[in-house]
């Protein structure tokens, strides 16, 4: 066993260390017979290579002689021990390695079964309607170890667009009421889909009017004024008259900055100011990672923010802003690895305009580079 | 601001050469590539160069099952080997990531459900015959000592010395796969290989 780093030199002569790296027992190499039969049925008869001449000439060789009289049969028959057949049944069923059949009652493999290899990001979540609660895809610490990477690949067509809105709209809009001081009218309003809605959702607000008595009060103008954050002043979107039940309903255009809404009507009667936070949306392009690649490129687009907004990506190692440029873009270079998934969060950040909102992404595996 | 790097930084090795530099004379490497045409003698040289680390590894790592471990993990090795890229120094880290991750998933699937492993006829049969030869025994049993003492150490700077030590495996790519910094990885494996060396009780155990 070697070590090409210097830094273990030290302990070179150490007994522990001599100990670990010590020479291969017969009990470690017991398996042999059983990985070897296991490698025959894996590979298609076509591939397998057992050139004659190799075979006759090193002692290695003359062992596999023996080992090959099993033949790839023995998994297929189920002829290999238990532990072997049902793990090579769970790896390998896919090309008819039965399970083993004289065990009935033999317990699973403890280890679930490996997903088969891609080279895709795992399903995110379709592009929601707006208005639409979108949960958030969270990596469960069982998804690591069992999805892990196949085998370091050169992967070509690497992902990937990950369009996520993740609109958390207040799925019951809360009427509120306030007494008119003049009148003593009411005037409720409700607006739905919430009062978080994503960007570009149209907003429909409904209210009721009634008199001081509780009565409902008909056939009167209601109107509906807006002001959106950083305008000035209040401006009328639309007005109808209330119906027999003293009901409005009126459409507001598609939000793209928070704005607050009021219902108004003759004689100085209100509704409750009510304020919608918009939730912009975060589009990101993960480029795909050259094999070998310690480091891949991660764009970001938002909708519904402006340019100079801030947004970050973020792992629980680190942190990494930037202001949108005027395309509503930001390109980060995030670390890559080989082996492993690394999972971050892209994250934009409140202002007057928006809200808050993240989502969660992750760059695969991005491969050894081609060897020898 | 900008295009800064988040975290950890890229291991020293591959910026400076890649992975796949300077690696041409490894003798395992023209194994690797026989195996991954489907050659069982280029299998072989591999399974009898790695075999040994990855039980020692996951007998540190993965605790009692860790045969079982170890036959998944090269169940599935065999089974992604053809579409495997990169030379042997590529093929060990993904083996021992395998193992790693293998021995993770074991280990929350034996705390879901407990159960007391109880070895089999043919176990005690190979250790048996295993004990037939006088040095080979000598040598087993110091190994195991020296398993046993690392397991002692906190379980993070354990599996680190293991991969480090025991597979083989660079500094940077130890790192990746253990989630930590290069130095990070440095000073553990430093430490817990003084601690081991000054240890006067496994001084006087590990001869």
């Amino acid at each position: 066993m070697r070590h090409r780093d210097d830094d273990l030199s030290p302990f070179r002569d150490d007994p522990v260390v001599k100990a670990l790296t010590g020479p291969a027992t017969e009990a470690e190499l017991a398996d042999e017979p059983q990985a070897l039969e296991a490698f025959r049925a894996a590979v298609p008869q076509r591939r397998r290579r057992r050139p004659a001449a190799r075979i006759a000439s090193t002692t290695t060789a003359a062992v596999l002689v023996v080992a090959v009289s099993g033949g790839a049969a023995a998994a297929y028959t189920s002829n290999l021990p238990d532990s072997w057949q049902q793990k090579l049944h769970t790896e390998l069923h896919v090309i008819g390695v039965p399970a083993p059949h004289h065990h009935k009652s033999a317990p699973p493999s403890p280890a679930p079964v490996v997903a088969a290899p891609t080279e895709s990001l795992p399903p995110t979540p379709a592009p929601a309607r707006t208005g639409v609660v979108t949960p958030t895809p969270r990596s469960t610490p069982s998804s690591v170890p069992s999805s892990v990477p196949p085998s370091p690949r050169v992967s070509s067509t690497l992902p990937v667009t990950v369009p996520t809105p993740s609109a958390t709209p207040t799925p019951t809009p809360t009427p509120s009421t306030t007494p008119s001081p003049a009148s003593g009218a009411q005037l409720t309003m409700a607006v739905s889909p919430g009062t978080r809605v994503t960007v570009g959702t149209p907003l429909t607000v409904s209210g009721t009017l009634k008199a001081a008595g509780g009565t409902a009060v008909a056939n009167r103008w209601v109107a509906l004024a807006e002001r959106v954050v950083g305008q000035p002043g209040w401006h009328r979107v639309g007005a109808v008259r209330t119906n027999a039940d003293g009901a409005v309903t009126i459409s507001a255009p598609a939000v793209q900055r928070n704005v607050r809404l009021l219902l108004r009507s003759r004689g100085h009667v209100r509704s409750p100011v009510t304020k919608v936070v918009v939730i912009p949306l975060i589009h990101l392009e993960v480029a795909p990672a050259s094999a070998g690649a310690r480091t891949t490129t991660v764009t970001m687009t938002v909708s519904g923010a402006e340019a100079g907004d801030v947004v970050a990506v973020r792992n629980r190692a680190g942190n990494r802003q930037m202001r949108l440029d005027a395309s509503l873009t930001a390109t980060f270079t995030v670390p890559a690895s080989q082996f492993r998934t690394l999972h971050y969060r892209a994250v934009v950040l409140r202002t007057k305009a928006h809200a808050a909102h993240a989502l969660p992404f992750y760059v695969p595996p991005s491969g050894t580079a081609t060897g020898t | 601001m900008g295009t800064g790097l988040i975290g950890k930084q890229p291991p020293r090795r591959a910026r400076r050469s890649g992975p796949a530099e300077g690696r041409a004379d490894e003798p395992l490497d023209d194994a690797l590539r026989r195996a991954r045409a489907g050659d069982e003698t280029g299998f072989t040289e591999l399974w009898r160069d790695l075999q040994p680390r990855l039980l020692r590894y996951l007998q540190v790592r993965s605790g009692g099952n860790y045969e079982d471990v170890a036959a998944e993990t090269w169940l599935h090795v065999i089974r992604d080997l053809s579409s495997f890229v990169g030379n042997v120094d590529g093929f060990r880290a993904w083996l021992f990531t395998l193992a790693r991750h293998r021995a993770i998933d074991a280990a929350r699937a034996a705390a879901a459900r407990p159960a007391v492993p109880v070895p089999e006829i043919s176990e005690l049969g190979h250790q048996q015959a295993a004990t037939s030869a006088e040095a080979d025994a000598l040598d087993h049993m110091s190994t195991e000592r020296a398993l046993e003492l690392v397991r002692r150490l906190p379980r993070d700077q354990a599996d680190m010395v293991m991969l480090r030590v025991v597979a083989g495996l660079d500094v940077p790519v130890v790192a990746d796969i253990v989630g930590k910094s290069p130095g990070a990885v440095r000073v553990s494996v430093h430490r817990g290989l003084r601690a081991l060396a000054r240890d006067p009780q496994i001084r006087s155990e590990v001869v």
